[in-house]
């Protein structure tokens, strides 16, 4: 993405001051404690632990399935960009309300069933379990960490420009502040407490949304049609269609490769969590609307850029840099409560999002490799407690690669989710939809797709290869080329495609419709586990 | 900053280039557009298509999500007729470590 948002150290230069704001922020840092306190009072076994006991309510799995996509790095970052590109990078960028809630239809009701039959609760399961090959656990594995550490490290640098611009502190000073409130109630609480603070942050994002652009139409001069008129003789190109950018070649390449990339949105192992921790299959009947309205209603953040342009020109307003529009605008339009309390949703963003890709890296390494991978076979309280130790590890190595990477901190972002889904979409999204998908395709589609995505992303930065055409992101290509592989290595070979598989639970898996199909119908139905429901 | 350099409105872009630039008469691209390519989506009352399609958008998902949630079939609780094991060692068949070896 071309998220403008790309400052690792740096701080907005905006003045700010708001004792409210401080207090909001204050009192939200210790909610999150004290839910990660409450949380850890249902923390007795990994289950628990990493998939929230399966427990999650339709608020829980909608909201937070939306908070895992949208994060305080968009809101800041894409108002940015539109301020900086105009209306059509602004009309590219709401596909993703429509692109986002996809997986919903392709794995929701199959990986819950999953979940139910095998007690999976992480991607490498999923990948594990379809292809009955223990390599695919390290290579999903290995693929789940590197992609958080990218996703991890965004949020850090808008941990910190964000905290810096409410609290009397600099980068660093707002960066350990927030990672100390995260750590403490990640470590605790785990995915419940994740799952949680979640739901909280959509809730916001979506209210903080709608207040926001609210006050921003109303008191801008002239409101919408103000904007436009000067837009129109002050800005035109603001307003214009032009393949973003226009040169013929770079447009039409960016273009392309978003579009991909949300596309293949639905390989994001974060979003298999939130299916395996659903509650029962119904309740995600109505998450994919849930998700895509919460969804719709943070994007009106975006359009705040316009009018920061707008305001800009006609002399309203000075934006010293693109990060800066979204605060610019609610300091200069807003009432003193409404831009506290939307900076403060800013922050909840960025912390739960933060918090929700600890956990799945975490997971990844406890469960994945620790557990099943090594087989120690460790009882109930140690679980939690590697579990524990590692989510530390992987916050302190993803603090190290952040403060250690020269490139574009966007550029860390926009291949976190590729290094995810070049291997997740091919093994999970096509596995359990493709009944021709085999283990050798699995295998080989995830691992050149794994090293093609970090070449395509790591060497224009470290060895200053552009291997690419301009406007080209290197991510979504690297998850096409994984996916090519696995198609043709799938159509040559036969291992464990669907007549193959010996377990019939994972052929009932894959014969579970998108929507509708229950192969499980002539087996005899359990009563529900009877768990306290998540959202109560 | 991304240059901007219309493809899709060729003689909107010829307009912009010329020398003698005039701001009234790039606005003629809108008048161009209303009751042509894009009257489809023009809304009384908004002068941006990026709203109109950002509209559009919006109420695909939406009408996406409900036709998810209305067409959805629920599954009961099942459970599984095989034990599972926490190691891969004990779930994964022999016969698959022949498996591209």
């Amino acid at each position: 993405m071309i998220s403008p948002l790309q400052t690792w150290g740096g701080e907005l230069p905006v003045q700010y001051s708001s004792d409210l704001a401080v207090i909001l922020v204050g009192v939200y840092s210790v909610a999150m404690i004290g839910i990660g306190l409450l949380a850890s009072r249902y923390m007795d076994s990994e289950e628990s632990y990493f998939v929230a006991g399966r427990r999650g309510g339709l608020l829980v799995i909608g909201l937070s399935y939306m908070a895992t996509a949208a994060s305080g790095w968009g809101m800041i970052g894409v108002t940015g960009a539109v301020y900086l590109s105009g209306a059509e990078y602004l009309i590219l960028e709401m596909i993703a309300p429509l692109l986002t809630p996809l997986p919903f239809w392709l794995l929701a009701r199959k990986l819950r069933v999953l979940g139910a039959l095998k007690n999976a609760i992480t991607g490498p399961d999923a990948l594990v379990h379809r292809f009955q090959d223990r390599r695919l656990r390290l290579l999903g594995a290995a693929s789940v960490v590197l992609s958080c550490i990218g996703l991890i490290a965004t949020q850090y640098a808008a941990l910190g420009v964000v905290g810096a611009l409410i609290l009397p502190v600099d980068f660093i000073g707002a960066l350990i502040i927030g990672l100390v409130v995260i750590g403490i109630y990640t470590v605790i609480g785990g995915m419940l407490a994740a799952i949680w603070s979640d739901t909280i942050q959509g809730a916001m994002m979506a209210v903080g949304g709608i207040v926001a652009i609210g006050y921003v139409v109303f008191n801008y001069p002239g409101g919408t049609t103000g904007m436009v008129q000067t837009l129109q003789t002050e800005a035109p190109a603001m307003l214009e269609f032009s393949v973003l950018g226009g040169d013929p070649a770079l447009g039409p390449w960016f273009l392309g490769t978003f579009l991909l990339l949300l596309l293949t949105f639905g390989g994001v192992p974060a979003f298999f969590t939130r299916f395996y921790m659903s509650r029962s299959v119904s309740t995600l009947r109505w998450g994919f609307l849930l998700a895509a309205v919460a969804y719709a209603t943070a994007t009106l953040y975006w359009w705040v850029g316009l009018y920061v342009r707008a305001g800009e020109a006609r002399g309203l307003f000075e934006v010293p840099t693109p990060d800066a529009a979204l605060p610019i605008a609610l300091i200069e339009l807003a009432p003193p409560i409404v831009t506290a309390f939307v900076l403060t949703a800013v922050i909840a963003a960025i912390m739960s999002t933060t918090n929700a890709w600890l956990n799945i890296a975490a997971s990844a390494v406890q469960h994945d490799v620790i557990n099943c991978y090594l087989g120690y076979d460790l009882d109930q309280d140690r679980e939690v407690r590697w579990g524990r130790i590692t989510t530390v590890c992987v916050m302190v190595l993803a603090f190290v690669v952040a403060a250690s990477f020269q490139g574009l901190i966007f550029v860390l972002g926009s291949a976190g989710f590729a290094l995810g889904a070049c291997v997740f979409f091919p093994g999970v999204v096509l596995g359990y939809n493709w009944k021709g998908a085999t283990t050798e395709g699995a295998l080989w589609g995830g691992t050149i797709g794994l090293l093609a995505t970090l070449l395509l992303v790591l060497a224009p930065q470290y060895l200053g290869l552009q291997v690419l055409p301009a406007g080209a992101l290197g991510g979504p290509i690297g998850t096409l080329i994984g996916i090519v592989v696995f198609v043709g290595v799938s159509l040559v070979t036969n291992t464990n495609s669907y007549k193959d598989i010996d377990d019939k639970d994972i052929r009932d898996v894959i014969d579970t419709g998108r929507i509708r199909g229950n192969p499980f119908s002539e087996r005899a139905p359990t009563a529900s586990d009877g768990g306290t429901e998540a959202d109560d | 900053m991304i240059p901007h350099h219309t493809v899709w409105m060729k003689a909107n872009d010829d307009t912009r280039n010329s020398t003698s630039y005039d701001p009234e008469k790039t606005n003629l691209r809108y008048s161009t557009l209303e009751g042509k390519t894009m009257n489809f989506l023009w809304i009384g009352g908004f002068a941006i298509p990026a709203i109109e399609i950002s509209i559009l958008f919006w109420l695909c998902a939406i009408g996406a999500g409900f036709a998810y949630g209305w067409l959805f079939e629920d599954i009961p609780e099942i459970h599984s007729d095989t034990s599972y094991k926490t190691s891969d060692e004990d779930n994964i068949p022999s016969n698959s470590e022949e498996i591209g070896e």
